[in-house]
């Protein structure tokens, strides 16, 4: 490629003196940086770009950053952590994959390995030795990690999503304690909402909290978007109007009515300015009270998602390693991850985090962290329970993309804007088709 | 004259023979422009139309599909609704930034103190980076702390507060309202310059011939605003089908898929489900309508 | 001493009001990110507080920033990449302009028509492959990539004002200059140069602003923290997980658009006069 590049340079000059003058100075100073670069970054020593999210919490990444320097002084290779904004994530992921230039190990962000496994190395390895050290791996570990029959990605975390309540105003209208079904969960909001204290589980473009709380909804009411094949569109069923006839009743009912407008951060936001009593979402309300609203901590847990006729469910942002076919460091990344889910190096990461993170090997579900503070014991038990989008099938392109598009969160937000259940299960339905259509 | 200076000097490089000096001249003056717009733009820039009639997804090579993906959107029910999202929105920030655009310039016109600094001022939403001043307008916006609902309440222009961002029809206003909002001051900064450069002497000539103000207007001004305008509205309009932070900030094209367009649309499809193919269809779909309209446009400006 | 009366009335109304309608509706922001960016957190989440007032004001937001993130670097990085890319696309742009204000010569139509037709061409788009181009020339991750790329837009920009300037200059005087024994480019840099300055001057700006503007580019081609420009760097950096920390957000905004608006006051009379001066007039 870079050849050809230099190449082009020279042939294109048909001709002309000044022209050409030109061209040589420009062409010679491309050479000089590209040579420059190829210098750096083929001849030194092997040096090792992650990609990854900021955290909410500065301290993890800060966590992350110690532990890279602590590497390259022990294994004397060099690692640097890029942190983004997770919404920007996505166009830095394809710039990646399509120039075939960019970090060696990249994120993946919960169906991530699916959607670009063709340029991830095999890391069945990486998982193989750890699982066996780490007394397996949770099913949703093998759900994002596994592509066919190989591990594209290896597990790294999940960022659980859980309900966070006010157990003040609970205890206000008679509740000791989180319900544990979606039936007694309407009651109680409904209670709530009489006494100026809403409940709101986020219905906007909420990437995160809008599809992370209405998922759940649709599977524990026995709903799902396709059958267990991944390919058969199933949206359309009794199960579905069920969930969709709740969600226009817990709306009407006991919500705020701000939930349409709201983004990943709007019921943070809320909960911390006190307007909002119940809501779906990580630890990290929990931890910004720490520092901006102390009073409301003492007041603040966490429960379970709410069970179904179905069961329970979940679905959280599960995160997983994968190193790119174009990195000229494989070997040396397969180590550096290996090395950062040691428990040594993990339990340290994730106890800064406060439950904002949990593990995804089963050794895990018992780390110290979750015995440092009983509001926060819930969170562990999390990912038992997280399924992808897809489910029953396996996650894929066409769950990825009707996710994107809000199939499923937009059918709920028509029927609490007033639309007729079966009317907006129909356009789901229909928007369905169209994307598994094209698969 | 300039086969007479060739004349003159006989000795001149071999291109010179099947070149005339002066077009020697012209390619030496624009050849860097080309070079660099080939390599960094046409190059790119045809890869991606190969992209768009490919149906290749992220990491994939894919297949060669001619106009498949153009088709398949044709079918797409919440492409169609991009499509009107997008004539909507565009059709009505250009209208709104003309109208108050050339308000604002006849305003500007006028002499009243610290002219300058006003006029300064009034450029400060269109020179501050999109992505800095379109998060203000967010947090401005807030479901919670939304501040322009709290004025509107005070004044008790409202009883309850607007769902801006929450509500389909409020979602438009609000991403209409901020395009205006950053758009107006280039409309009413080239509008202001072309008034500048219409000769007083016509004003006072329509003046003595007893026109009033709303006829001058009418017959002096505005056609000789035309081509400003022409110009202006252009680019504004291309500007707008092809905007992406204010919408991706604000709404991400929501609720309910209400402010989806073309670039939000292409961003979702292309690269967070991958499918690069399609996405590079979506922002490519205008392209061959927009074309059509700028060579049109520039043929009138040309006769003008 | 009625009409005078009426007069001021009509100013008031025809001018004066309208006007600081205009004013309030393009400023407001800005006063909105000030003050947010003043508060302290407790009473920027504060539903009850004065929300158009700053009770307590405080710099610890700036102090944060300023503690925490490379924000000088961002915006050394965003000056001087607007600056060198501002200068590159006026330099070419000069060239390309002249030759076809001035020159005749086959394919320049075209060429015209070419430059047109770039601002058609969506960089939501091309980013993806243009990213290749970049890793070929090996300069992903440096400031470099940005040097490069910008001008890609700000070049047809400026070549099509200058053009129009161009044009508006009398052909007569460099027409003497190459009689007396001036070449063309040395008629170019001494005569129509000179006459074109609040042209050239409001090209520059125009450049400058866009560059410091640009998001896409910067997103895809930067990756450390320390190459980035303030545009990218602020919602990327400040943004984390699930939380917008607004009067972070809002302090590097107002420190971000700043130095834009002073250039701006600065320049403001070239930049009138420039557009007057026959830009728009294609």
């Amino acid at each position: 490629m870079r050849k050809k590049k230099h190449g082009s340079v020279h042939t294109g000059g048909d001709g002309t003196i000044s022209r050409r003058k030109f061209l040589g100075v420009t062409a010679g100073a491309t050479a000089a940086l590209s040579f420059g670069t190829f210098i750096r970054s083929g001849l030194g020593a092997a040096k090792i770009n992650v990609l990854t999210w900021s955290n909410t919490l500065n301290a993890m990444d800060d966590t992350l950053r110690e532990q890279a320097k602590q590497y390259t002084k022990e294994k004397g290779v060099e690692v640097s952590f890029e942190f983004i904004n997770q919404s920007d994530l996505p166009t830095k992921t394809a710039a990646a994959v399509e120039s075939g230039a960019g970090p060696d190990i990249i994120t993946t962000w919960s169906d991530g390995a699916h959607l670009f496994d063709k340029a991830l190395i095999d890391v069945s390895d990486v998982t193989g030795s750890l699982g066996k050290q780490l007394k397996g791996w949770t099913n949703i570990a093998k759900d994002i990690g596994i592509v066919g029959k190989v591990w594209k990605t290896v597990p790294w975390g999940i960022i659980p999503i859980i309900v966070v309540y006010r157990s003040d105003w609970l205890e206000e209208v008679g509740y000791r304690k989180f319900p544990d079904t979606y039936d007694e969960m309407l009651v109680m909001a409904k209670k709530l909402k009489d006494k100026g204290h809403p409940v709101g589980f986020a219905l906007g473009r909420a990437i995160g909290d809008g599809n992370q709380s209405h998922y759940p909804m649709l599977w524990a009411f026995g709903g799902a978007e396709v059958k267990k094949d991944g390919k058969t569109v199933a949206i359309n069923s009794p199960e579905t109007a069920k969930a969709v006839d709740y969600r226009r009743k817990l709306y009407q009912a006991g919500e705020t009515e701000d939930i349409l407008s709201w983004d990943d951060s709007s019921n943070n936001r809320a909960f911390l300015a006190e307007a909002l009593s119940v809501t779906g979402n990580a630890a990290s309300i929990y931890w910004a009270e720490q520092k901006n609203a102390p009073h409301l901590r003492k007041v603040t847990n966490h429960a379970l998602w709410p069970k179904g006729p179905a069961g329970r469910f979940g679905y959280s942002t599960a995160m997983g390693l994968g190193i790119f076919k174009f990195s000229k460091f494989q070997k040396e990344a397969k180590a550096f991850i290996t090395w950062l889910i040691q428990p040594k190096q993990y339990s340290a990461w994730i106890g800064v985090g406060e439950g904002q993170i949990a593990g995804l090997a089963n050794y895990y579900e018992d780390d110290p962290v979750w015995k440092k503070d009983s509001k926060l014991e819930v969170v562990r038990e999390i990912p038992k329970y997280v399924r992808m989008p897809g489910y029953p099938g396996p996650p894929s392109r066409p769950a990825a993309e009707a996710m994107v598009k809000y199939v499923i969160v937009n059918m709920f937000a028509r029927a609490a804007k007033g639309m007729s259940t079966a009317e907006t299960i129909k356009i789901a339905e229909q928007e369905l088709k169209e994307i598994y259509g094209k698969a | 004259m300039s086969i007479a200076r060739a004349e003159r000097l006989p000795a001149r490089p071999w291109a010179a023979r099947f070149v005339k000096p002066e077009a020697l001249t012209g390619y030496g003056l624009i050849s860097p422009a080309v070079f660099l717009m080939m390599v960094l733009l046409a190059y790119p820039f045809v890869l991606a139309v190969y992209i768009s009639l490919s149906d290749r997804v992220l990491g994939e090579p894919g297949k060669f599909i001619w106009l498949g993906n153009f088709l398949k959107l044709l079918q797409d029910s919440l492409f169609l609704q991009t499509v009107w999202n997008s004539f909507v929105y565009t059709l009505s920030t250009v209208f709104l930034k003309l109208v108050l655009g050339l308000l604002l310039a006849l305003l500007l016109n006028q002499e009243f103190p610290c002219r300058n600094m006003v006029r300064g001022a009034l450029l400060l939403p269109w020179i501050v980076p999109t992505s800095l001043s379109v998060l203000t307008w967010l947090w401005m916006f807030d479901s919670l702390f939304s501040v322009v609902n709290y004025i509107l309440l005070g004044l008790g222009l409202i009883s309850r507060k607007i769902p801006w961002l929450g509500d389909p029809f409020w979602a438009m206003v609000s991403v209409i309202i901020v395009n205006t909002w950053r758009g107006l001051p280039f409309f009413a900064v080239s509008i202001l310059a072309g008034l500048m450069t219409i000769p007083r002497e016509l004003y006072e000539a329509a003046e003595t011939d007893g026109a009033r103000a709303p006829r001058q207007f009418w017959h002096i001004t505005l056609p000789l605003l035309q081509p400003v305008i022409a110009v202006v509205v252009l680019f504004s309009t291309i500007w707008t089908f092809a905007d992406f932070q204010i919408v991706y900030i604000l709404t991400h094209g929501g609720p309910i898929n209400a402010t989806q367009i073309f670039a939000t649309m292409a961003y979702d499809i292309a690269l967070v489900a991958g499918r690069i193919g399609e996405g590079s269809a979506i922002s490519l779909f205008l392209f061959p309508a927009l074309l059509v309209v700028i060579i049109l446009m520039l043929r009138y400006l040309r006769r003008e | 001493m009625r009409r005078k009366r009426l007069r001021t009335i009509r100013r008031i109304f025809g001018l004066y009001l309208p006007l600081a309608a205009f004013l309030f509706f393009a400023l407001f922001p800005f006063y909105w990110m000030l003050i947010s960016s003043f508060k302290a957190n407790p009473e920027l989440y504060n539903l009850r507080a004065n929300r158009l007032w700053i009770k307590n004001p405080t710099l610890e937001q700036f102090q944060e920033l300023f503690k925490r993130t490379a924000i000088l670097q961002w915006l050394w990085n965003s000056f001087f990449v607007s600056f060198l890319t501002a200068m590159i696309s006026l330099a070419l742009g000069i060239m390309a302009g002249y030759a076809l204000a001035r020159l005749k010569f086959p394919g320049a139509q075209a060429f015209g028509l070419a430059t047109f037709i770039t601002y058609l061409v969506p960089t939501t788009l091309i980013f993806i492959p243009l990213t290749r181009v970049v890793q070929a020339l090996g300069l992903s991750n440096s400031i470099w990539s940005l040097v490069v790329t910008y001008p890609t837009f700000l070049v047809p920009f400026c070549t099509w004002m200058l053009i129009a300037y161009f044009k508006s200059i009398p052909k007569d005087m460099e027409e003497c200059a190459m009689i007396d024994g001036c070449s063309r480019i040395g008629a170019m840099v001494r005569i129509v140069l000179p006459m074109a300055i609040p042209g050239v001057i409001f090209s520059a700006m125009f450049s400058f602003t866009l560059s410091w503007n640009e998001f896409v580019y910067a997103l895809t081609f930067i990756s450390s923290t320390t190459h980035k420009t303030m545009s990218v760097a602020v919602p990327t950096e400040l943004i984390r997980g699930d939380a917008y920390f607004w009067g972070e957000l809002m302090a590097a905004s107002l420190v971000g658009s700043v130095p834009v608006a002073l250039l701006y006051s600065f320049f403001m009379d070239y930049f009138v006069s420039g557009l007057t001066a026959g830009a728009l007039k294609g």
